[in-house]
């Protein structure tokens, strides 16, 4: 009860000074508004990308900075904005929410909760747009960041602060890779962001689903501007997610983030840029279209021990038009990454999932981010699968080839299906090597390509049943020697002679 | 020429009238005013100038209190 007396009087005094309170905020006058732009008299003194409120939760950001107007692009209530209200400058740019907080979250660009749950409980809050880390805060990329997936970590392997491109036609399985990539760093201390650009409403639902089923949310932050959000936030999406992986980057934490994809994420600034009247280029893109992928993508690092040794990993995703990758947006950010994985429709139709070219796939970083166990192991596939390729041309030939080339042909074929993998099942580094090892000393010539995988599954399961010793072995060490080959070997020999 | 727009809660005295226009004047020099009315300002006067909004409603003093107190 004494509290409150104590409150009533509190509120006594603070009424008695109301008449001496009052605010002065800069502020303007909106001129016109049409198709999410807002032409504003005045503000004079606001700054590029600052957030400009307009009454009632209502944003825009200032992107058209002129001597008496301001173009400023809404960011939400379009309908609800009419010529003659005041528009008042807020001082700060477009920013969001971080920490530990966000993690299992859904958010959209702003950092406002899209899963129903309370507003994210900030550590501290970032700019959008940040400038990347310099050359001196850097430091080589020498670490894996393991995807699980069999083809990615032996032949186009990603290290910690890599950006490796994910490109290729519609329903190729570019998602899929970026989703099992999550789903691996399960207990590796790595927080994910998923940035979801211009997608359908559900299908980031089942993405999320996915993510739960497997566990992957709870060190995972998805960052939502679907299609039926207004061109401003999908345009803003990816800098937020880059925001939120950046402090856990400074935080001396490794973090990976999924750009998916960057090709809408173009689309959406196109859209904006041409509502805010600037000059179009090629394709209608404006001309800054690189600049808005190069700054983003330059802010992936590995930070230098000094700055505590973090990293940011980027995974874009670019998806081409009947696998043109020759075209702008995809030339553009093929030239900005440290590598591409190409997707192919005709592989995939033919059952090879991950669909992955291994011919045109590149990794820029490449064995320096392996472990020393696949990198040993992994040499010679790349070798194997070019004879491969060159040799397919006389499949056809059947009967008529020489014994050299059917065995080139069989051992591709099993090498092919070996590098098979089902979605939702990352491999782990010592089974990769182990599978890795059978595979390119061509121990299973007497397995018919096609039973390859389920052999492949029987050794694994034998192996961790009886010399589960020597696997805990092998991933302790990150290395592969004369002792676990000779172990393997024998282990193939018995499950052969089944 | 200064534009400036004056929203008040319920429609200016007289006498009222008198002394904003005085204080414009003041401080603007050559200026033209247009008054708008809206109730849920409560109380208070809010002024715009087309740079600035002097906000002394008593709606937004009343909210400043409730985020600050």
């Amino acid at each position: 009860m004494a509290d409150f007396h104590l409150i009533s009087q509190q509120l006594k005094e603070q009424l008695a000074a109301l008449p001496k309170t009052g605010s002065i905020q800069k502020a303007g006058r909106v001129k016109t508004v049409n198709d999410g732009v807002v032409l504003i008299e005045g503000l004079a003194d606001v700054v590029m990308g600052e957030l400009i409120y307009l009454g009632k939760d209502k944003y825009a950001l200032a992107l058209n900075l002129e001597e008496k107007q301001v173009g400023a692009i809404l960011l939400s209530g379009e309908n609800e904005v009419a010529a003659g209200d005041i528009a008042y400058a807020t001082h700060r740019v477009a920013s969001v929410p971080v920490g530990e907080d966000v993690l299992g979250r859904v958010i959209d660009p702003l950092g406002n909760p899209l899963d129903g749950g309370r507003n994210i409980r900030a550590k501290g809050y970032r700019n959008l747009e940040a400038p990347a880390p310099t050359i001196w805060q850097r430091t080589k990329v020498d670490s894996p960041l393991e995807t699980g997936i069999k083809a990615i970590d032996s032949i186009v392997p990603i290290g910690k602060g890599q950006r490796e491109l994910i490109i290729g036609d519609r329903q190729t399985g570019k998602t899929a890779l970026a989703v099992d990539a999550i789903i691996n760093q399960k207990g590796k201390n790595v927080v994910c962001v998923y940035v979801a650009i211009g997608q359908k409403i559900s299908t980031v639902r089942k993405l999320i689903d996915d993510l739960t089923a497997h566990d992957a949310m709870r060190y995972t932050v998805v960052v939502s501007a679907t299609a039926a959000e207004s061109a401003p936030l999908q345009y803003l999406a990816p800098y937020t997610g880059t925001a939120i992986a950046e402090d856990f980057m400074y935080r001396g934490k490794d973090a990976l983030i999924i750009y998916d994809d960057l090709s809408k994420h173009a689309v959406a600034y196109r859209t904006i840029s041409l509502l805010l009247r600037r000059p179009s280029g090629r394709e209608a893109y404006p001309g800054d279209i690189f600049y808005l992928h190069s700054r983003l993508l330059e802010r992936s690092a590995h930070l230098s021990p000094a700055l505590g040794g973090g990293s940011l990993t980027a995974l874009p995703i670019i998806e081409t038009l009947s696998g043109d990758i020759a075209a702008y947006v995809p030339t553009n950010v093929i030239s900005i990454t440290d590598g591409q994985i190409y997707l192919e429709s005709e592989l995939f139709h033919a059952g090879v999932r991950p669909a992955i070219n291994v011919g045109l796939s590149v990794s820029r970083v490449g064995s320096a981010a392996q472990t020393k166990a696949i990198k040993r192991l992994s040499g010679k596939i790349r070798l194997d699968l070019a004879h491969y390729r060159e040799m397919q041309l006389f499949a056809r030939f059947g009967a008529d080839l020489d014994a050299g080339t059917k065995a080139v042909l069989a051992r591709g074929e099993r090498l092919t299906e070996s590098l098979k993998q089902p979605r939702y099942q990352p491999v782990s580094m010592e089974d990769m090597a182990v599978e890795l090892f059978v595979m390119t000393n061509d121990l299973l010539r007497s397995v018919p390509a096609k039973e390859v995988p389920s052999f492949v599954g029987e050794l694994l399961t034998y192996m961790h049943q009886t010399q589960d010793a020597t696997m805990r072995k092998i991933r302790k060490a990150q290395d592969f020697d004369q002792e676990d080959e000779t172990v393997v070997r024998q282990a193939v020999e018995r499950l052969l002679n089944k | 020429m200064t534009n400036i727009h004056v929203t008040v809660a319920r429609p200016l005295l007289d006498t009222d009238r008198v002394k904003v226009e005085a204080f414009l004047a003041k401080k603007y020099g050559e200026y033209t005013v247009v008054y708008h009315v809206d109730d849920s300002l409560l109380g208070g006067i809010v002024i715009f100038d087309g740079e600035k909004v002097y906000d002394g409603s008593l709606k937004s003093k009343l909210d400043a209190l409730k985020t600050n107190g």
